[in-house]
C-alpha cells in the first residue's frame, strides 16, 4: 500500500495517529520515524547499551502498533510514547539486572561546617555550556554519572533535560505529580552536578 | 550570628541551593526570587553553584544527543515489518 498524502512529513501527530488506527501502515512507520531517535536516546540513557536501546525502541514501537486499535486518545501521541518507552526501558533493565545504583543520601551540594550553609569555593567549569569541548573523557562521566541515578530519577531527568518535556509532560508521562517531578529532577541534577564538580576541580 | 556574603538578608547558601530550582523555573513568588537573587549576586560559591547546575543540564542534554546509528535504524524498520506482521487483525490488507 503506498503513502497516502496524509502521511507526509507536514501531518500532525494526531492526524497520523488517526492514519495508522485504520490500519496504514506507512503512517505507523512515519510514527516510527518521527520518535525513533527520542526513543533510542531514551533507551540509551535508561540501559547505557546500544543494543539494549535498540531493544527498547523494538519494544516500544512493537506494543505502539498493538495498542493501536485500542488507544483513547486521552494523552497525547508524543505522551503516550513516552510513556510506552520508559516502562520497556525498565523492562529491559529488569532483563538485565543492573549494577546497583548510589543512595540517594548524599545528594545535596557539599556544606561546609561553618553553621552557615556555605557550599565550597567553586572549580572551574570555564566557558558556554554550548561551547564547552564535550571530549570523550567528558561525555562519558555524563553518561555514567546519569546511569548511576536510581532509574526513577534517571527518567525524569532523561524526559525533561534531555527530551525537553515541560514538567508537565513528565509528570503525565510517569504518572506523577509536578511536585514529585520537580523533587527528582532538581536532585538528579545535583547529583550528576556533583560528580562534574569533582571532575572540574581535578583539572 | 552567621555574616557570609548573604549579607544582612540572613538568606544562607542552604536556601539558596534548595531555592535554585524555582528560580530557574520562575516559580518562585516574587519576593523570594528577589531574596534569592540579591543572595546569588553576592556569594561566590552560590554563583558558581547556579552556574554549574545551568550547565550540567546543558552538557546533559548535548552528551546524549545521540540519534538512532543508521544501520540500526535499517533493522529496526525490518524487524518491526515482521514483527507487525503477526499482530492479528492489525494490518490493514487492503491495496
Ligand atoms: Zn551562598
Amino acid at each position: 500500500m503506498a503513502p497516502t498524502d496524509q502521511t507526509a512529513p507536514a501531518a500532525t501527530d494526531q492526524d497520523l495517529l488517526s492514519v495508522a488506527r485504520r490500519g496504514d501502515y506507512a503512517a505507523f512507520e512515519e510514527i516510527v520515524r518521527r520518535y525513533q531517535d527520542r526513543v533510542y536516546r531514551l533507551g540509551l540513557g535508561m540501559t547505557s547499551q546500544p543494543a539494549e536501546a535498540e531493544e527498547v525502541v523494538q519494544d516500544t514501537f512493537l506494543s505502539i502498533f498493538r495498542g493501536l486499535a485500542s488507544f483513547r486518545g486521552d494523552a497525547s501521541l508524543s505522551s503516550w510514547i513516552f510513556r510506552v518507552a520508559a516502562n520497556a526501558s525498565l523492562m529491559v533493565l529488569r532483563r538485565q539486572r543492573r549494577k546497583p545504583h548510589l543512595s540517594l543520601e548524599d545528594t545535596r551540594p557539599d556544606y561546609a561546617d561553618d553553621g552557615g550553609g556555605r557550599v565550597r569555593m567553586p572549580g572551574a567549569w570555564v566557558g558556554e555550556p554550548d561551547e564547552m569541548i564535550l571530549s570523550g573523557e567528558l561525555k562519558g562521566l555524563i553518561e555514567a554519572a546519569i546511569t548511576g541515578l536510581p532509574e526513577k530519577y534517571r527518567l525524569v531527568l532523561l524526559l525533561k533535560d534531555v527530551e525537553g518535556l515541560s514538567n508537565d509532560e513528565v509528570a503525565q508521562t510517569l504518572g506523577l505529580t509536578v511536585p514529585t517531578v520537580k523533587a527528582r529532577l532538581h536532585r538528579s541534577r545535583l547529583i550528576v552536578r556533583e560528580q562534574l564538580d569533582d571532575y572540574f576541580n581535578k583539572r | 550570628m552567621a555574616i557570609g556574603a548573604s549579607g544582612s538578608t540572613g538568606h544562607s547558601c542552604r536556601d539558596a541551593a534548595d531555592a535554585l530550582f524555582g528560580f530557574l523555573d520562575r516559580s518562585l513568588c516574587p519576593e523570594v526570587r528577589d531574596e534569592v537573587r540579591v543572595h546569588f549576586e553576592r556569594c561566590p560559591p552560590c554563583v558558581h553553584l547556579l552556574d554549574s547546575y545551568r550547565k550540567t543540564i546543558s552538557l546533559c542534554r548535548r552528551a546524549l544527543s545521540a540519534p538512532v546509528p543508521p544501520e540500526t535504524r535499517g533493522r529496526l524498520a525490518t524487524r518491526l515489518r515482521q514483527m507487525t506482521a503477526n499482530v492479528p487483525g492489525s494490518r490493514s490488507k487492503s491495496g
